[in-house]
């Protein structure tokens, strides 16, 4: 194997973990598409991008040390965008009879046998989105503890003038909603709950977001003698 | 291999589509809400679909019982501790809701007898007109693959089952 000088080698590798990086930020942007700002903020987001950094950058890394001729940037491209594919099926089979399984379980069973990369990498996907999901409802729920310190009248005009305004989202099933949450026989809390969660849903967290923050600086200023 | 394959793809996609037309419009509704505003507690996708969290208790219920929807404890919030979110089941007969594949109108079982609903599944004559469908799809799929001999095979084997029907229902019409 050809010795490289290490700034090449390890720009090679910054190279195909680059792509790695871009390939897990297109992964966060396909799944989280409503949210996707708000997504790239919490933890479980930069866990996954920065694994999907390491695994590109230590593919190459591997691949480039035991295969000659991979020291270029093709290759470090190229290995940055395959990895995922290369890592999915690829498997080490703990064990391997010389005979071939007599029955349909015995078959199964060594199937069981064999470390999946497959099934690891999807089982660490799915931690990263339910990280990423409870962060992102966390933040959500935050935001209707603080709508509940508002007035219920307030809360209910702004969601009618949400509704008068974007008449695509809901119409006339969506006031009648409102109406439907102001007659119900709950406390006044569990009503400001339901018409925030409403308008965040319905329409967006921002509007929620700057709605609350903008009444409440109006309030502030309200309170100053 | 490949023809086992595209045959068990065929089965599977016929029994999404299947679940897909026995959901009701609210159920229809909640799994499109979760495909477009992803997880969210009870009371989040209660509101998306304008219900109340009591409305959608049971619809959620038989979502999680069909696998389509899961849920995951969650903490740190008084509006529920379940985040529910769609199953790679579900995200599949969502996206089959949204494509609009699936007719609008589910079948209303509550305007007919659990007799005749009964009755209409149990037909042996709808089992082999579906039978004689899917054998169909396969004798498609196996000519698509340049397999002439597996093609001749199903479509036979469907032509076969066709004259059993055309057979049995000119036998019913003969005895009414």
């Amino acid at each position: 194997m050809t010795v490289l000088p290490v700034v090449t080698h390890a720009l090679l590798v910054v190279i195909a973990a680059t792509v790695g990086f871009v390939w897990g930020l297109s992964e966060i942007v396909a799944a989280f598409k409503t949210e996707t700002g708000r997504a790239l903020r919490t933890g479980g987001a930069w866990l996954l991008i920065f694994v999907n950094s390491v695994a590109a950058g230590g593919v190459y890394l591997f691949a480039a040390t035991a295969v000659t001729g991979l020291d270029n940037w093709h290759s470090a491209v190229l290995i940055g965008l395959s990895w995922p594919i290369i890592l999915r099926n690829l498997n080490i089979k703990v064990a391997q009879p010389i005979q071939p399984p007599q029955a349909p379980e015995e078959a199964h069973a060594r199937e069981a046998a064999a470390i999946r990369f497959e099934q690891m990498y999807a089982g660490f996907q799915d931690l990263a989105r339910q990280l990423i999901n409870a962060s992102l409802t966390r933040q959500r729920m935050a935001l209707v503890n603080k709508a509940i310190e508002l007035d219920l009248a307030a809360l209910e005009k702004q969601a009618r003038l949400l509704i008068a305004t974007a008449p695509l989202q809901g119409g006339a099933e969506a006031t009648q909603y409102v109406d439907q949450v102001l007659q119900r026989p709950d406390v006044e809390d569990i009503k400001k709950a339901l018409l925030a969660a409403f308008i965040m849903n319905n329409f967006s967290r921002s509007a929620l977001e700057d709605w609350v923050a903008q009444h409440k600086s109006q309030k502030r200023k309200a309170s100053i003698p | 291999m490949m023809q086992r394959n595209a045959a068990r793809d065929v089965l599977e996609a016929q029994a999404l589509l299947e679940i897909a037309k026995s959901l009701d419009p609210l159920e229809r509704r909640i799994l499109l809400s979760l495909r477009q505003r992803g997880p969210g507690l009870a009371m989040e996708i209660a509101v998306r679909v304008y219900k109340f969290p009591d409305d959608i208790r049971q619809p959620l219920l038989n979502l999680r019982d069909r696998q389509l929807v899961r849920s995951e404890g969650f903490s740190g919030s008084a509006f529920g501790d379940e985040l529910i979110s769609l199953t790679a089941r579900g995200e599949q007969v969502a996206s089959l809701l949204a494509s609009g594949a699936v007719p609008e109108t589910p079948p209303a079982p509550a305007e007919e007898t659990s007799k005749q609903a009964g009755a209409r599944e149990i037909t042996p004559a709808a089992v082999l007109q579906r039978e004689a469908e899917l054998l169909q799809k396969l004798g498609e799929l196996a000519a698509q693959q340049g397999d002439a001999k597996a093609a001749s095979d199903y479509y036979r084997q469907a032509l076969d089952l066709l004259r059993k029907i055309g057979a049995a229902s000119s036998a019913a019409s003969g005895d009414t």
